[in-house]
Formats: C-alpha cells, structure tokens, sequence
C-alpha cells in the first residue's frame, strides 16, 4: 500500500513563524546584556560571478528574465548584466517561444498565453555559448485575491490579504509586493540660477515626488496544514503610524503566485538566509541551489528559481484623510533641512559674497523663493530641494 | 613514596604485621651507575629497577648523596654499600610484599615472632568464625550491639578470631558521628599496603588485608579525616563515625582524591562536588553544574547561552545526564542560560568522557552522573539563597532518627519583574519563569537493606508579548533500593522514569491559532551488583533495559476559528536492553586492567506505520516503495552490539603512571536539531528501520604525573574518536511534525582527535585548575544526491570544532571567611557559514553562502571574578549565612556568539550578536538554619 498524502517538506507555516518569533524574542531579552555591532569578515575566498536568473515563467502575459552576474560582498558597483544571450521558453511538448532582450540584459517574450496544465522550462544560451536551462515545471494557475484591506490599529497601518483555491491545487503561495507613495522635499524652490546672476522662475516640479520600492522580503504561506486551502488574514505588511510613506497618498500592489512545492522550499531557504538570521536559535544557512542548471557542469552553481505560473494582483490606496489626524510622520530624510540662506543678508553680505559663489554650485546650494523687495533669495543644499534625488517627479500612471 | 612513611612506622610500632611465613624470594640483581646522587632519588630508581618498594623518612635522607656501582649484585650487597658511612640501616621483606626498610638506628625484622598468632587466639576466645564484632583492645567486653560509638583512633580493634588464613576481609559502615549519616565515597584505606577502597552510597565499605595488624585511614569529602588501629584475625565487621568536618572540607576532598588520579585505572573521568563548583562565578550569581563542567579540558559549547554540553567532539544528544540515576532530556532553564539542577540539593558530579564504565550506556559522548545530596538524618534544617533571578530553599531532616531522612529542594524566577521594568508594550505583556524541585527520601531497613527515592521536576515557560507561548516540563522519579548479600557482594536495583514535554501555543492570528506538543516517556529497570572476590578483582556486573514511548508531534488547533488542520503523529516505542559485566584486574602492583563488556540490544517496536524505501537508494519520497503497518509490540527493526570498555594503567613511579583505554559506545535515540544552539524545540528521535543507531569508538592515551606530595596534579590525555551513522540535516530540513524525517535526515560520519593538558590544584590558599585543549571535530556527509552531499562530500569542521581551548579557574582564600575566584576562558571562534557573493533576486539584495563551515567567528575570551564572605564559622550558632558578589564578563569584552548578514538599505552588512557584551555583576544572598 503506497501512501496517499505527504506533507511537503517544508510547508510548516506556523511552525516557522513560531520559531522567528521566539528567536526575536530571545534577541529582546538579551537587551539585558546582549549587543549587536558592525562585522566585517576578514579575506574571503572570492568566487568567480555566477550567473543569476531572475524571473518565472508568466503563464498570461510577457515573461520577463533578468540575467545578471553575482558581485563579491564589498563590491559597490551595480550588478553587471548578462548581455547578448538567447532565451526561450520550452514547453515538454516541443513548443518553443524566443524571449527578446529588451534592456541589458533584461529578456523580454510576447504577451503569451501558455496552456495551462503543461510543463515548461526555461532554456538559456549565453554569449559565450554556455547552456543552461530550468528544470521542468508544470505551470500553475493562480486564484485571484479575494481580499487585500488595510487596517488601521493604533501604531500603524496593518494590510491583510485573504485568498482562496476551492479545486485546493495551489496550496503553496508567494507575494511580492511594491510600494509607492508621494512625498514632497523640506522646500519648493520656484527659481532656478541659470549663472550670470539671472534668476528665472523653475517650470518643472521637484518638490512633489513618487518613490516606489519593491519589497526584500519573502512573503510565503502553505495551507497545507489547513483544512482548506485559503489563506484568510494573512499579514503581508505593517506600516507604522510614523512612516513618512502615509504623509500624503500611499499606494501598494501585491502580486500573488501559486508555487510548486520545489519552488516553495527554495524561498522557504532564501528566507531562511535572508530574513532569519543573527538570533541563538537560528537554523544554519546553507548554500542554496535553485532550479537552473549548467547542461555541461552540473556542478557549477546558478543562482535563482524560474517557476511557472500565472500571476494575480491587487492595488490599494491609502490617503492621508483614512488615518487618524493626530499621527506625527517621522522624516528621515530631510529632517536636518531646517534652515534656509538668505541671500544678500546681514550674514551673506554681497560685498563678501557673489551669486555665482551662492548659486553657482546647485549641489550646494539651489535658490528657493524670492522674498521681500528687490533680488533677495533663500536658498538651501539640492539634497533638501530636489525630490528627484529620491523619486520621480512623474506622478504614476495609476495615481 | 615518602608520606607513607610515618604509617608505615606506626604500624612497626605496633606489632607489624608482615607475614612471615610468606615464600621469600631470591633478592633482585642490580645493575646500574649511580653517581652523586640524592639517597630520595636513588632509592627511586631502585624501586622502578627492582619492583621492590622503599619506605624511608625523607627528613633522615635528606641532603645525602651516593655513589655506587652495581654489576649484577643482590639488592642487600648494594644497599649495604651504598649505606655505609650513614647512620642508616637497611633492612629487606623479600615475602611477597618486597619491601624496602630504611631506618635511622636498629633495622627493622621484616618477620613476626613465632607464636604471635596463637598468643592472640586465646584472648580473642572462642566465637563464631565468621561474627562480626569490634574489641577494644584492653576493654574487658563488648558493646551491647557491638559497634562502638566515637572511637578513639588509638585503640587497636581485634576483629574475628584467632586463625591461620592469610587473608581476611574487613566490612563496615563509616557514618557521620552527628547525623549517622552514611558517609559516601570515601576512602578507606590502608596506606603501608597501598591498599583501599572507597565507601559506596549507603557508606559500606569492605576491605581485603592481610590478617595481622593494621591502620585502616578513612579520610572524605565533608569529614575529619580518622583512623582505625586494627588487629585483623579473621573476616569482621568494624563500623566507623566520622567527625564533621564544617571548615578545612576542600583540604579533605583533596586527600580524599589524592593521587586517585595516578592509581586509578580509570581514564578521561573528572569529579566536582559542589563546593568546588559553588566557587566559580556565573552570570546572574547562579551555581551551575553545567557551566563548570565546560570549564574542564575536553568539554566545550557553541556558545555562552547555552548549556549544551560538547565532549570531546560529540554533539550535545550525546551526552547521559544522569539526576540521581534519572535521565534528564532538557536539564536548562530559559532557553539553555542556566542548567535546571538546584545547586543545594546536589552533593558531586561526574564526567565520564573517556572509558565509560561499562554500567552505562546509551549515548556516545559522555555520562554526566549528578549525585543528589541525603538529606541530615539527625535535626531539621532550612537553607537558600536569593539571586537576581532566582531564589532558592532547601529543608531537610531526619523521617526516623539515624535511619531515614529526607530533603527537599525549590528554586523560583521572578524574571518577569524585570521584564515589565523595560518602557516596551510588548515586554509589559510577555513573561518568562522557571522553576524546579528536587527531593530524595533515604531509609536504612538494616545493615544490609537501603532505599533510596528521588523525584525531579522542572518546568519553563515563556511567552513574547500576547502571541507564542512555550512551556516545557522535566520529569524524573527513581526508587533505589541497596542490598549487601555479603561483605564481597552487594547489589542495588533500581527503578526509573523520566518524561519530557514541551507545548508551544500561539494565539496571535485567529485562523492560525494552534498548539504544538512533544513527549517523551522514559521508563527504566536496572539491576547492578558489584563482587569483590579478592584485592585484585573489583567486577561489577548487572542488567538493564529502557521502554521509551515518543510522542514525536501533534499540531492541534486551538479556537474555534481556527483554520489549522490536526496533524498528530503516530507514536513511537523502543525497547533498549543491555547486559553489562567488568573486572578491574590488578596484575602486579604497577599494572592493573580493567575490562568490560557490555551488550546492547534495541528494538522499535510497534504500532507503527513503516515506510519503505528502495534499498541501496538515498532515501527520497521518489524511491519510496511500500508501507508496512506493525501491530502493538510487533519488533519492527532489532539493532544489538557489543560495546567494549577496556582500560589499563601502568605505574611508571609512585607519582606518575600512563594509562590507556578503548572504548566503544552505541547510542538508539538521537536529538533532532538543526539550530546551532540546543533550543527547547529540539526533538528526541528513536531509532527505527530506517533511521540506524550510532556508533562510536574512542581510543585514548594518558600520562598522569602528580608533584608536591600529589597535591599538583597534572595530566596529559590524547584521544581519537570515529563515530558513525550521527544524524546530520539536509539544507532546509523540516524536523517538526514530519512523518518521513528520513529523507530530510542524513547519516554522518565523524571524526575526532586532541590532546588536553590539565594542571590541578584542589588544596591550600591558592587553588583551581588550569586545562588547556587542542581538538578537532570533523564530520562528513557523503551520501545521497550531489545535492545532498554536504561540501561536496568532504570533511568539514562541526559547528563546535574549537581547535584552541584554554580555562582556568583559581581560587584565592584569604582567610576562612573571605575567598575570591578568579575564570579566564579563551577558544578559537566557532565555525562558521559566511556569505561569498551577493546576487540581485525577486526584489532584493540576497546573498550567497561558503560552504558549510568554511570560516570561523572571531576568538573567544571572557574573564569572570568572584568573592565569598561567610559568616563566623562558630559550629553552633542559628544561622549561617554567605554572601557572593561576582562580576561576570569582566573585561566587558564583546564576544561574538554569532555573525550574520542583512540586507540594510540595498548592501548587506555583517553584525555579530554578543550575549554578554559588558560586566554583569551580582550579589547572591545564602543561608542555613
């Protein structure tokens, strides 16, 4: 008699999260006597860059893959992009569809639609004529979010999303989610310095900004230990009463993925290495292989999953007339712009001090408003002006 | 050599005792060119050139010197030689003792005058020959019941009668003279023969001598050392009270274990009591047991919060620890910061790390055997202490008066206090506590019947703010009940149960709600009985067996709302049984074996659901073949072996000998942890058809050499150790509530070898030990897919390979009242798994790892000071009380527990984690009513 049901390996939700509670825990206590300070390893054994495939196999829509090369540690550098390789995606049945490199390294297909219920690969061939695909992975269909709310508590702003599968065939999920939110500099500058001491009216916008960050973190859960499989509640994300993000308008989008069990217990491992680390009751992190494979040297390691499925998402706005009125956002950024310069002033006399030497340099100092009678103007570093330097001044096509 | 001296003269006084009618042996020929040498020196190396022993007083030798030259002459004709000129005589026992007289004056007849024995006969009267019975020599009778109260040491006891046998055997109690406690562990002994044992735990003794006269010493952990002067005729009983002995005990337990290093054939075994163990200081002033065993050589942890024990490179599941003869499954409190034993309610702990004895049995590593302490048999006492942490008290008294006494023992937390002090909602709402109680009950029917009932319980719990909370339980109970058959045979039967459980519930999200829960059940049976045929046979031998029933996992859910499925795994039972028989053999003076064999046997057993795999086949749920379903009591698997425990020692000198040992061990339940540290979610694990038993084998050498009259001790012991089938984890392995752990578990192979130094000094002002160890421990996972191979298959460095070790622990008496302690501890960092690369992935920065322990974290070094202030030391006053302060970390050094990488802001960055990272200072409160 074969057995009819296995748990999966790693599918132990609770189970996790009862552990990394107890392990933050720990971390509190330990404030009696414990400390945490910067590390800095010593001569490692340097690596040579390994290839990274970042992406899945998108079962109703365009299929986007990143191929990029690891980085050491210190290195400060952007992650190099893998330029000029031939990607496709193979279905076990034969079929085969080109993905297009659209930016270095960025691999792009057409808006597909694949049969569902099929097995898929992703199959790459470098430059330097390297072959490599992903192991075979039947592709999986999402159910849509039944829910994704905020609510507010007293500290901050929790999200729940909730879902379901009635034909109980995903069972294991993964979310990924972005945030965007408005946010203005510490000054609206209305002129600009053209030099030469002619002072004109700014056009563009570069106090009001959008900044939009994709989520580090791993957000997965299995209903396998469920009597259904529906996820009710789950916590995606908390954002504090203090955040700077709930300033004005806040906008998220979660991107829902059923996964296949492999793919699962790798991002139940990348989160172990990544998330859980530096407690006493840590699990050891181990070296991770994904699913993508040197044909020629199954030993070389390849890092990242490529996964099969089709995705669901859901977008949610926050604005600032929803949360409570006596919140205080906390602005790390421009906290310390408290100041402006005047000039010409009693401080800045103009017999000291030229346009050119105020203005000139706009990392130093950008003109802000013209005040009082005559050429008088306030001034203060780009870094406190020029949202830019921390979003676009275009505000999203969704906003 | 030379303290035996004044004995040995005493004893001459005396009468002597030296048998005449022995066979003489031609004297010994020496060869050999002795130079200017010292007489103590030359004396020295005619004993180790001869196999004769010398008896001399090092104060009539001294500051002589000799130059002689020896071809092949007789001992006498050297001697004679090279005596002439001195004021000294010689004389020479060829009888079987080979003996060496030196004397200042007339020399020494090594031959009894004729008649003696006859003469002595016909005082004694005519008695049955085998009475037990004590005769004040001078006294006109006996005691009513023949035992004599607090004897003087200078009275000669006759013992027996009259008869001609060369032999006779000596048996009796040493007791308390207050309390009539049994003194436990002490030596009896008599020192001219070099011959003596050690008092079991109902304090009997039994002692075979040669008939004639004697000084039988006593000397003991907690008494004044006394003596007996004995007129040995035939075999006889001679009980002995002991003194109290409140202030000089350190000085006594050194005696006490003096040179016991050097003469036993025991190797790799270290012995605290709690005095000793009280001394050193500890973060948060509590007495841990578990914390100065690490501070032996040999013994090692991944970290300070953590009293996982790793003895010569075994894992942490592989050590017995034994409470009272009760096996401890979780012996920590609060996560693994304190061991779970009331330090009031133990009197000594032993380590085995080397030969294991051949009684125990069942882990690999080592046997940590905590004795717990009687309680006074006499008058009712109260004692404790308060802490920062934890208060502790402790009552005991006699049930009946000299016959049966009990103790019991609480310790409580208020940790809690201090976690609502900190400004945080989260804190206000979470808890931790841990408390536990010990109690022993001994009842003395008779001479010759004892028991002895114990029971343990210690419990945890802790909870972060309103959401998990986890909460475990140690259990433990044993009946002991001792009986002597005879002077040469005793036994003792035991009964046992322990149980361990924990539960973690979490409340926080209402369709998660749900409850975790462990067990396991312990049950256990020993019969163990020891026979003393002769002096040179020592056998022990007995028979045990061990139910364990395991309740590996059960997720429950808890609320109505609650969405999570019940998941209860199937039971597991296993049935360990071992036969065990030893003989410690002393073939000459100098070389003495021990040899034991002991024979395990296991079986699973059911009702259980068997799952099987393709044979030869890693095990995966794809080579997954068949299900077998066993009914109650079916044997679903049977492992058995023979576990050899050989040891020898040879004397080199008086003062130095070398030992050796082979050991093999065979452990049936295996501790699941993929955590570096032992955290209370570790689960126990019974072998089963496929989850195999794992062997050990350990090999070991010694050279133990004691200076200044023993009371330096210093060792030197190498070993080698290969063990097999240890349960190691594949990356990602899911050991909670997995009903096919097989195929997440991986069967590892490991070797280890080192050398460990130690240096001891247990007497004066000045005392403690300074252990130094160079170790590896290397395991190796080749088995299985490429992807299943740790490091490519190769040995790599265990989480607690920590080459370089080095501890000391000193004590510094100022005076009777005020000592301080003084603990330096420094190893090699611990390895560790460092990230090589960094890679962009879904979203983030992520980063890619070394192999397995590839590196290490940085060294480790910690200073602890400690000061006791006690009370007056007036015997008879109410109360006594001590105050301890301490300072733990005190150089505030932060040692790097652990290293890990986040991702901060787009980079990742390294942070250690110091547990202690500054001073901790305490001050513990104690006292006695």
């Amino acid at each position: 008699m074969l057995p009819t049901t296995f748990p999966a390996l790693t599918t132990i939700i609770p189970m996790a999260i009862l552990l990394f509670r107890f392990a933050n825990w720990l971390a509190l206590l330990l404030l009696l006597g414990a400390c945490v300070q910067p590390y800095e390893p010593t001569i490692l054994r340097s690596t040579k860059p390994l290839l990274v495939v970042d992406g899945f196999i998108n079962g109703s829509g365009i299929t986007a893959i990143r191929l990029t090369r690891s980085l050491k540690l210190e290195e400060q550098t952007g992650f190099p992009p893998e330029t000029g390789a031939l990607l496709r995606i193979e279905a076990a049945s034969g079929q085969q569809y080109k993905l297009r490199e659209t930016m270095a390294g960025t691999y792009e297909s057409a808006a597909l639609v694949l049969p569902a219920g099929q097995r898929y690969r992703l199959h790459i061939t470098t430059r330097a004529r390297r072959e490599y695909a992903s192991d075979f992975t039947l592709l999986k269909s999402t159910p849509p979010l039944d829910a994704f709310r905020a609510q507010v508590e007293p500290s901050g702003v929790q999200l729940y999303l909730s879902t379901h599968d009635d034909t109980g065939s995903s069972q294991y999920y993964r979310w990924q989610y972005e945030e965007t939110w408005e946010f203005t500099s510490a000054h609206d500058s209305r002129w600009r310095y053209l030099g030469n001491k002619q002072m004109v009216r700014r056009k563009e916008n570069i106090y009001r900004c959008w900044r939009t960050e994709s989520a580090a973190n791993i957000k997965t859960f299995s209903t396998l230990r469920l009597q259904q499989d529906a996820v009710r509640d789950y916590r995606l994300l908390f954002v504090p009463a203090t955040a700077i993000r709930l300033r004005y308008r806040y906008s998220i989008i979660v991107h829902q993925y059923a996964l296949a069990r492999e793919e699962f217990d790798y991002w139940e491992a990348v989160k172990k290495n990544t998330d859980n680390l530096g407690t006493l009751f840590d699990p050891l992190p181990s070296q991770i292989q994904g699913n993508v494979h040197a044909l020629a040297d199954e030993s070389e390691p390849v890092l990242g999953f490529v996964g099969a499925a089709t995705v669901r998402e859901q977008r949610l706005f926050i604005n600032r007339a929803q949360l409570p009125f006596e919140w205080q956002f906390v602005d790390d950024i421009y906290r310390t712009c408290v100041d402006v310069d005047t000039f010409p002033s009693a401080r800045y006399k103009p017999s000291d001090w030229t346009y050119d030497e105020m203005f000139g340099d706009s990392v130093a100092r950008m003109p802000v408003a013209r005040i009082g009678p005559g050429e008088t103007y306030t001034g203060q570093t780009q870094a406190c002006v020029d949202c830019r330097l921390h979003g676009s001044n275009v505000s999203p096509s969704f906003w | 050599m030379t303290n035996y001296l004044a004995a040995c003269f005493f004893v001459l006084l005396m009468g002597g005792t030296f048998r005449s009618q022995a066979q003489n042996a031609p004297s010994p020929l020496v060869t050999g060119t002795y130079q200017r040498l010292p007489l103590a020196q030359f004396f020295e190396q005619l004993a180790a050139a001869t196999d004769y022993r010398f008896f001399y007083d090092p104060a009539a030798v001294d500051s002589l010197n000799v130059s002689v030259q020896a071809q092949g002459e007789p001992l006498g004709q050297v001697l004679r030689r090279a005596l002439q000129g001195t004021a000294l005589q010689f004389s020479v026992d060829s009888s079987r003792h080979r003996q060496v007289f030196i004397t200042r004056g007339p020399a020494i007849s090594t031959r009894l005058a004729a008649g003696f024995f006859q003469a002595e006969a016909t005082e004694a009267g005519s008695q049955e020959s085998r009475q037990v019975r004590l005769l004040p020599e001078g006294a006109s009778g006996r005691d009513e019941d023949g035992r004599n109260a607090i004897s003087s040491t200078t009275k000669v006891y006759n013992i027996g009668q009259g008869s001609a046998s060369e032999q006779a055997t000596l048996a009796g109690r040493v007791r308390e003279a207050a309390t009539g406690a049994p003194v436990v562990g002490a030596n009896v002994f008599v020192e001219a023969l070099n011959l003596g044992t050690s008092t079991a735990a109902d304090g009997s003794y039994t002692l075979t001598l040669p008939t004639g006269r004697h000084e039988v010493r006593v000397r003991g952990i907690g008494v004044k050392a006394t003596k007996r002067q004995v007129l040995l005729r035939s075999n006889g009983r001679l009980d002995i009270e002991t003194q109290d002995d409140i202030t000089t005990l350190q000085e006594v337990l050194i005696r006490a274990e003096r040179a016991k290093n050097v003469t036993s054939t025991q190797m790799g075994v270290d012995k605290l009591d709690i005095k000793t163990m009280r001394q050193v200081p500890t973060a948060f002033g509590e007495v841990d047991i578990l914390r100065v065993v690490m501070t032996l050589p040999g013994v090692k942890t991944v970290g300070e919060g953590n009293t996982g024990l790793n003895v010569r490179g075994g894992a942490t599941d592989q050590n017995l620890i034994l409470f009272n003869g009760a096996t401890i499954y979780n012996p920590s409190h609060l996560f693994g910061f304190f061991s779970a034993f009331n330090p009031d309610v133990v009197r000594s702990v032993e380590l085995y790390k080397g030969a294991i004895p051949a009684r125990y049995g069942g882990r690999l590593s080592s046997v940590l055997d905590i004795q717990g302490r009687p309680g006074d048999a006499q008058k009712y006492h109260f004692s404790g202490g308060v802490g920062p942490l934890t208060s502790r008290l402790t009552l005991e008294g006699p049930i009946v008066k000299n016959k049966g006494s009990f103790i019991v023992g609480g310790r409580s937390s208020y940790s809690n206090w201090l976690l609502h002090l900190l400004p945080n909602e989260v804190y206000k709402q979470s808890s931790a506590s841990f408390s536990d109680l010990s109690g022993q009950i001994d009842y003395e029917f008779d001479k010759h019947n004892s028991l002895s009932v114990t029971a343990y319980y210690s419990t945890d719990k802790f909870q972060l703010g309103r959401d998990t909370a986890y909460h475990y339980v140690n259990r433990a109970a044993t009946a002991k009940w001792q009986h002597v058959f005879n002077p040469k045979l005793s036994g003792t039967l035991t009964a046992a149960n322990s149980f361990y459980r924990y539960d973690i519930t979490s409340q926080r999200d209402p369709s998660t709600a749900s409850q975790l829960t462990y067990a396991i059940d312990h049950y256990e049976g020993r019969a163990d009985f020891s026979y003393l045929p002769t002096n040179k046979h020592n056998v022990e031998f007995g028979v045990s067996s061990v139910l364990y029933h395991v309740a590996p996992g059960g997720l429950e859910p808890s609320g109505a709302e609650s969405l999570i499925r019940t998941d209860v795994l199937e039971r597991e039972q296993g049935l360990e049984s071992a036969v065990y028989v030893s003989d410690r053999i002393d073939l000459t003076p100098r070389l003495s074996v021990s040899g034991g064999l002991r024979y395990s046997l296991y079986n699973a057993l059911g009702p259980r659901e068997v799952y099987r795999y393709l044979p030869g086949q890693a095990k995966t749920l794809s080579n997954l073949t068949d299900t077998v379903r066993y009914g109650a009591g079916k044997v679903l698997a049977t492992y058995h072996g023979p576990e050899y425990r050989l040891s020898a020692r040879y004397s080199l000198t008086e003062h130095s000998s070398v030992k050796a040992s082979f050991n093999r061990t065979r452990q049936y339940i295996h501790m699941l942890s993929n955590t570096t540290a032992m955290s209370p979610t570790d689960i126990w694990k019974l072998s089963d058809g496929n989850v195999r038993p794992q062997v050990g084998d350990q090999y070991s050498l010694g050279y133990y050499h004691n200076f200044r009259n023993n009371a330096i001790e210093t060792s030197v012991e190498t070993y080698y150790k290969a063990t097999r089938d240890f349960v190691d984890y594949k990356g990602g392995a899911v050991l909670l509530l997995n009903r096919h752990i097989e195929t997440d578990i991986v069967n590892a192979v490991g070797r280890a070898y080192g050398v460990e130094l130690l240096v001891r000094k247990l007497s004066g002002k000045i005392n403690g030990w300074i252990s130094y160890t160079y170790s590896r421990t290397l395991v190796q996972v080749n088995q299985g897919t490429p992807a299943d191979k740790i490091n490519g298959g190769r040995y790599y460095p265990s989480n607690f390979d920590k080459p370089h070790d080095f501890s000391l622990v000193g004590n510094y008496r100022f005076s009777r009242r005020i000592s301080s302690s003084l603990n330096v501890a420094y190893s090699t960092g611990r390895p560790i798994t460092l990230p090589l690369a960094k890679y962009y992935d879904a979203g983030a920065t992520r980063v890619y790892y070394s192999e397995r322990n590839a590196y290490r974290v940085p060294d480790y070094f910690r200073m602890d000071f400690g000061l006791n202030l006690e009370g007056s030391h007036k015997a008879k006053k109410l109360a006594h009380s001590s105050w301890t302060f301490g300072v733990y970390n005190l150089t505030g050094r932060q040692n790097p527990y652990s290293v890990y990488f986040r991702n901060t802001g787009g980079q990742i960055k390294g942070y250690q984690l110091s547990i202690f990272g500054q001073p901790i200072p305490t001050v513990v409160y104690n006292f006695k009513f």
